[in-house]
């Protein structure tokens, strides 16, 4: 191999791994933000969003459908990006939501830093949220166990995804994948019953 | 005969290219990894075949780029038009392979230092979209197609310069 050609395969190799570190840095940085109130005459309950909005807007888009539709309930919703700015006392919140992206086939690295700082959830209802391209089974279960761990009682637990069909049945009629996803997350934040009805 | 060998896979590639992209639109995972496998092969063989059988050509070249160029818009066009990707990685694509019909100018094709693994780059892209499903992976993908792309502006425009020194 010729001086030129390793230096131009170095060169590749750098940009690769260029590539490859922004990515890590990228997906465990934590995005820090205010507290959004939504709804905030709501007297169904009082909930708690804590996500990780990701790379794509697709994070956004689902946890944006969720409470739009716990609002539609009577939810006063209280919204915010995992970091560590983010609420931590729970006690005057009736339920939690996390949800963030999954990355290397795990929920994104801030959701799960979040979590572990609540420290015992003393059966708070909690909702998952959680995306991904497709693999995103292990990612769920994940966030289930350490929830569970926390004692926090989970009331939904969702894994949506942009490549795999969120609903076969709505695929085949011609439905956008995405808007299936956001469709389903406003389904199941509807059944959560207001907590002050 | 056999001489047509390498051309004839390539231009077998070129037409999976529209299987590959319908495949992914139709969320037909193992029809998607077959035509994309079969890409890969054709992509092997006819290189090596054209050069046992004494058949490189200028011709054999620009239809091994066209066909490589074809399988990685329809598989990019596919992810994009699902999600997977920003529309603009294929316009990116699509202006690295107007440089090298521009800068080739119709004659022997001219193949820069850097540009040479942007079309392996693209493969591995897809098969590993396809195989691993994971956001990381697509955010590692565009990075990469960022960075080479770029690179391969540079390494190609260097190039030319160079040889026309050289020429002159």
């Amino acid at each position: 191999m010729t001086g030129i050609r390793r230096g131009i395969v170095a060169a590749v190799l750098l940009i690769l791994s260029g590539a490859a570190a922004w990515v890590v840095y990228r997906t465990n940085q934590q995005v820090v933000s205010g507290v959004t109130v939504v709804n905030p005459e709501g007297a169904g309950g009082k909930a708690l969003v804590v996500y990780h909005p990701g790379l794509s807007d697709f994070q956004e888009r689902v946890t944006g459908a969720f409470v739009a539709a716990l609002v539609t309930r009577g939810w006063r919703v209280e919204q915010t990006t995992a970091s560590s700015r983010a609420p931590t006392d729970l006690s005057g919140y009736d339920l939690l939501v996390v949800g963030g992206p999954t990355y290397w086939f795990t929920p994104a690295y801030s959701v799960r830093r979040y979590v572990a700082r609540l420290g015992d959830l003393r059966g708070k209802p909690t909702a998952i949220l959680i995306t991904g391209a497709g693999a995103v089974s292990r990612s769920r279960s994940v966030m289930e166990r350490q929830v569970r761990a926390a004692h926090g009682e989970i009331v939904v637990s969702l894994a949506l995804t942009t490549m795999r069909p969120n609903d076969e049945a709505a695929m085949l009629a011609g439905e956008d994948n995405r808007v299936t996803a956001e469709r389903m997350a406003g389904e199941a934040a509807r059944r959560i019953p207001p907590s002050h009805p | 005969m056999r001489r047509l060998i390498p051309s004839q896979l390539s231009a077998l590639r070129a037409a999976a290219a529209p299987l590959l992209g319908y495949a992914i639109l139709q969320d037909r995972w193992g029809w998607a990894v077959a035509a994309f496998a079969f890409a890969c092969l054709t992509d092997a063989a006819d290189g090596y075949l054209a050069r046992r059988f004494r058949a490189v050509s200028s011709v054999g070249a620009y239809l091994d780029v066209t066909a490589d160029f074809l399988v990685a818009l329809a598989g990019f066009a596919a992810f994009a038009r699902r999600g997977v990707y920003p529309a603009w990685t294929l316009l990116l694509m699509i202006i690295m392979f107007a440089q090298f019909l521009v800068t080739s100018g119709g004659g022997r094709p001219v193949y820069d230092p850097v540009g040479k693994y942007y079309g392996a780059f693209l493969f591995v892209a897809i098969g590993a979209t396809l195989l691993l499903e994971d956001f990381a992976v697509h955010a590692a993908v565009v990075a990469g197609l960022v960075g080479l792309t770029l690179a391969s502006l540079a390494s190609r425009s260097i190039h030319l310069l160079r040889q026309r020194r050289m020429d002159a």
